[in-house]
C-alpha cells in the first residue's frame, strides 16, 4: 500500500475515534478535545490529497482550519466556563433542563 | 365570406342603452339624493330616450344594408389572445342582426315609453329603468356579437336582468322565488352552451360564426359537431321556454307588467331562435336533432295552449301563450324553415308586446287586480285597450290580413310542405292553432265582455300608456305584410311578394324547402288553419265561456294548479337533491368532516406522547441520530453509486 493510502486511513481511523469519543463521552472538555481530533484528521486528509494531487489548496486549507479550530475552542471553553458556573457540573448528563 | 364594410354604427347602437343604464343607475340617483326619491318622469325620460337614439341608429343601419347586404363591422379591442385562441369584442350587423336590432329597440323604445306611466306610482323607478336599459344592452349584445364568447355574454346578460327584473318587488317572498327558479332553470340550459362552446372550439379552433361557417364543411367529425349542436339546442330551450325547460318562464309573470312584454317580445326568449338562425349551418349537419328540435316545439306549442287554457291570471295566459307560439317558431326551425321562424318571431314580437302592454293595462285600470274572473265588462271603460287588444288577439289567432295570419300559416305550411316536415307535425300545429283561439277569446270575453263585476270597473289609461298600444296594434295588424306568400302575391303581379325571405336570403336561407313537394298547395293550408282558429274562437265563446275549472278535480289537476313538469321536477330532480343533501349532511358532514378535526387532536397528543421521548434535550443522543442518518445516507449513496 502506498504512503497515501495509508495516510487515508489513518485519517479515516482518527475521524471515527473523534466521533465516537464526541457520542460516547460525557466530559465537555473530552468532547471538545474530541472535536479538535476530528478537525486535525480532516487535516491530515487535506495536506494528503494535495501531496497526492500537487496541488497547494488543500495545504492553504489546512492553515484556515486550524486558525478556525483554535478560535471555535476558545469559544467552547469560555461557554463551558458559564456552563460549569450555572450548573456545578460540565458533565453533559447532569446539564440537561428538559426532562425525558 | 361577404366582404365587410367598417361601421360604427354597430358600436353606437349598443353603447347607447349602455348610457342610459350608467346615468339611471349611477347619476340620477346621486344627483336627486338616493334611488328612492327618483322621478318616474326624469328616469324613464332618459330610458325611453337612450333606446330611441339607438333605435334611430338601427334603422340607418337598415338603409345601409337594404342597398346592399354587405354587412356592417365594428372592430373592438382584441380580448383575449393567447395560442391559438383569439377574441376581440367585434361588432357586426348584417341583415339577420338587423332585423333583430330593429325589434329590440323599436319594441324596446315602446315599451320603456309605456313604462313611464305604469311605473309612475312606484318609488325609486331609476333602479326599474336602469334594469331595463341593461337588459336592451345585453339583448343587443347578443345579436351584435360575431363571435359565440360574446354571444353568450349577451346570453347571460339576458339571464341576470330578467333576474333582476323578476324580482323587482323583492320584499315579496313569492316574486324572488319566481326570479330564482328563472335564473336557475336558465343555468341549466346555459351549462348546454358552455359545454357546446367547448366542444366548437376544441373542433374548429375558433368561435367566429364566419369562420366557423367556412370551416365546417371540410370537417369530418360530424359526430363531435353535432353533440356540440345538441348542447345548444339545450341552452335554447332554457332561454326560449321549450319543453322541458319552459316552467320558468310562467313563474316570470311576478316582475311588473312592460318586463313580461320585454322578456316575451322584444329580447330573451327570441334569443334561442337568433341563435337557431345564426347558426343554421352547424344545426343543419344533424338531420335528427332537427327531427327533435321540430317534434319539441310542436309539444311546446300544444303543451303551452293546453295549459293556457285555464289560467285564472291575465298575464299567465299570456305567458303560456308565449311558450305556445314559441313551440311554433321552434316547430319552423326543426323543418328547416329558419326565414319562416324569424318572421314568426317578428310577428309575434309585435302581437305579443301588444297583448301584454294591454294586459298592462287593464291590470292599471283594475288597481293591480290580475284575476280575470273578477274583471268583465271593461270594453266600456277601457275603450283604446279593448280594441287594440282586439286587434292584437286577431293577429295571434291568425285571422286573415293580421300578422299572424301569415307566419303561422307559413309555419303550418312548412310543417307540412318540408321535407322534414309530415302529418305528425302538421297537425299538432293544428291543434296548437285551435287551442290559441280557444284560450284567446276566453281570455278577452272574461275581461271585457259580459257583466262588471262588483268593485272593478277599470278607467282607461293614460295617453302615454295608449299610444304604445296603437303603435303597435298598427305593427300587429299590417305586420304580416312583409311576408305574404308568393302565391298570394302572383295575383296582384308582384314578383317577390314576400319581402322578409327576399330581405333575410344572403345570410340565412331557407333549407330543403320545395314547395312543389307539398300534399296541399299553401293557399289550402291557410283555409285550414283559418277554419281551425274560428272553430277555435266559437267553441271557446260558446262551451268554455262559464266553465270554472276550479270546480272539476280532474281538469283542475290536469290543468291549473300542479303543472306537469313542476310536479315532475319537484318530485324528480328536487327532492333527490334535497334527500341527497340530507344525507350528505348527516353523514358526511357531521359524521366525519366534523370529526376530522376531532381525529387531529387525538393523532396529534397520541404521537407527541411518543415522539416526546426522542426529544430528551441530551446532546448526545441528538448527535448519535446525526451521525447515524449521515451513515444511511452515506450508505445509500454508496450501493447507488455501485449498482
Amino acid at each position: 500500500m502506498s504512503t497515501a493510502t495509508l495516510l487515508h486511513i489513518l485519517s479515516a481511523y482518527l475521524f471515527c475515534m473523534g466521533m465516537l469519543g464526541l457520542i460516547l463521552r460525557r466530559n465537555t472538555i473530552v468532547m471538545l478535545m474530541s472535536i479538535e481530533l476530528m478537525l486535525n484528521a480532516v487535516n491530515l486528509s487535506f495536506v494528503t490529497f494535495a501531496r497526492e494531487l500537487a496541488q497547494l489548496n488543500g495545504q492553504v486549507q489546512v492553515f484556515f482550519i486550524i486558525t478556525i479550530a483554535a478560535a471555535e475552542s476558545a469559544v467552547g471553553l469560555s461557554i463551558l466556563i458559564n456552563v460549569y458556573r450555572s450548573f456545578g457540573s460540565i458533565k453533559t448528563d447532569h446539564t440537561t433542563v428538559m426532562r425525558s | 365570406m361577404n366582404p365587410t364594410v367598417a361601421s360604427s354604427l354597430p358600436f353606437l347602437i349598443l353603447i347607447v342603452p349602455l348610457i342610459g343604464f350608467f346615468l339611471n343607475g349611477v347619476v340620477i340617483p346621486l344627483a336627486s339624493g338616493g334611488i328612492t326619491k327618483t322621478k318616474p318622469t326624469i328616469s324613464g325620460g332618459i330610458a325611453t330616450f337612450a333606446m330611441a337614439v339607438s333605435f334611430v341608429l338601427a334603422v340607418q343601419a337598415f338603409f345601409q344594408l337594404s342597398s346592399n347586404s354587405t354587412a356592417l363591422e365594428y372592430t373592438g379591442f382584441r380580448w383575449i389572445d393567447f395560442g391559438n385562441l383569439s377574441i376581440s369584442l367585434n361588432l357586426r350587423i348584417d341583415r339577420l342582426s338587423s332585423l333583430m336590432t330593429m325589434i329590440i329597440t323599436g319594441i324596446g323604445t315602446l315599451i320603456h315609453f309605456y313604462s313611464i306611466s305604469y311605473m309612475s306610482h312606484e318609488k325609486g323607478v331609476a333602479r326599474f329603468f336602469a334594469y331595463l336599459n341593461l337588459f336592451c344592452f345585453a339583448m343587443l349584445l347578443l345579436v351584435l356579437s360575431d363571435n359565440l364568447l360574446f354571444l353568450f355574454f349577451g346570453w347571460e346578460g339576458v339571464g341576470l336582468c330578467s333576474y333582476l327584473l323578476i324580482s323587482y318587488w323583492y320584499e315579496e317572498e313569492a316574486n324572488a322565488d319566481a326570479a330564482r327558479k328563472a335564473f336557475l332553470v336558465n343555468r341549466i340550459g346555459d351549462l348546454g352552451f358552455v359545454l357546446g362552446m367547448c366542444v366548437l372550439y376544441v373542433q374548429l379552433g375558433t368561435l367566429n360564426f364566419a369562420e366557423m361557417m367556412a370551416r365546417i364543411s371540410p370537417t369530418a367529425a360530424i359526430g363531435l359537431l353535432s353533440l356540440a349542436g345538441v348542447l345548444l339546442f339545450f341552452a335554447s330551450t332554457g332561454k326560449s321556454a321549450q319543453f322541458p325547460l319552459y316552467v320558468w318562464l310562467p313563474d316570470a309573470m311576478a316582475g311588473p307588467t312592460p318586463v313580461s312584454a320585454l322578456i316575451h317580445a322584444a329580447t330573451m326568449v327570441t334569443a334561442g331562435v337568433y341563435l337557431f338562425a345564426r347558426m343554421a349551418f352547424l344545426f343543419e349537419l344533424s338531420p335528427e336533432l332537427m327531427t327533435i328540435v321540430s317534434y319539441t316545439g310542436a309539444l311546446t306549442a300544444l303543451l303551452g295552449g293546453i295549459l293556457a287554457l285555464a289560467q285564472t291570471d291575465i298575464k299567465k295566459v299570456l305567458a303560456y301563450s308565449t311558450v305556445s307560439q314559441l313551440g311554433f317558431m321552434f316547430l319552423a326551425l326543426g323543418v328547416g324553415a329558419y326565414q319562416t321562424a324569424v318572421f314568426h318571431l317578428m310577428t309575434h314580437a309585435f302581437f305579443k308586446a301588444l297583448l301584454f302592454l294591454g294586459a298592462g293595462s287593464v291590470i292599471h285600470g283594475c288597481d293591480g287586480e290580475q284575476d280575470m274572473r273578477k274583471m268583465g265588462g271593461l270594453a266600456k271603460s277601457m275603450p283604446i285597450t279593448f280594441v287594440t287588444m282586439l286587434l292584437g288577439s286577431a293577429a295571434i289567432v291568425g285571422l286573415p290580413i293580421f300578422s299572424g295570419f301569415f307566419s303561422k300559416d307559413e309555419i303550418l305550411y312548412m310543417a307540412l310542405g318540408a321535407p322534414r316536415g309530415n302529418w305528425i307535425l302538421f297537425g299538432a300545429g293544428l291543434v296548437a292553432a285551435f287551442l290559441t283561439g280557444v284560450y284567446t277569446i276566453r281570455m278577452l270575453t272574461q275581461t271585457f265582455w259580459g257583466p262588471s263585476k262588483a268593485g272593478i270597473h277599470g278607467h282607461e289609461s293614460a295617453w302615454i300608456m295608449t299610444l304604445p298600444l296603437v303603435i303597435l296594434a298598427v305593427l300587429a295588424t299590417f305586420g304580416g305584410f312583409l311576408g305574404i306568400p308568393h302565391e298570394i302575391g302572383t295575383w296582384f303581379g308582384v314578383e317577390h311578394s314576400h319581402l322578409l325571405n327576399a330581405w333575410l336570403d344572403p345570410v340565412v336561407q331557407q333549407v330543403n324547402v320545395a314547395g312543389e313537394s307539398a300534399p296541399l298547395p299553401e293557399l289550402a293550408v291557410s283555409g285550414i288553419a283559418v277554419a281551425v282558429a274560428i272553430f277555435g274562437l266559437i267553441a271557446g265563446r260558446t262551451f268554455l265561456k262559464n266553465i270554472s275549472f276550479e270546480n272539476s278535480p280532474l281538469l283542475s289537476r290536469l290543468f291549473v294548479g300542479q303543472h306537469f313538469m313542476d310536479t315532475f321536477y319537484a318530485s324528480w330532480v328536487v327532492a333527490p337533491l334535497y334527500w341527497m343533501s340530507r344525507h350528505i349532511i348527516q353523514t358526511f358532514e357531521s359524521g366525519f368532516m366534523g370529526n376530522i378535526g376531532g381525529w387531529i387532536g387525538v393523532g396529534s397528543t397520541w404521537s407527541g406522547e411518543r415522539l416526546r421521548l426522542t426529544q430528551s434535550g441530551d446532546i448526545q443522543l441528538s448527535m448519535l441520530s446525526i451521525v447515524t442518518g449521515l451513515a444511511f445516507v452515506v450508505g445509500i449513496l454508496i450501493i447507488w453509486v455501485a449498482v
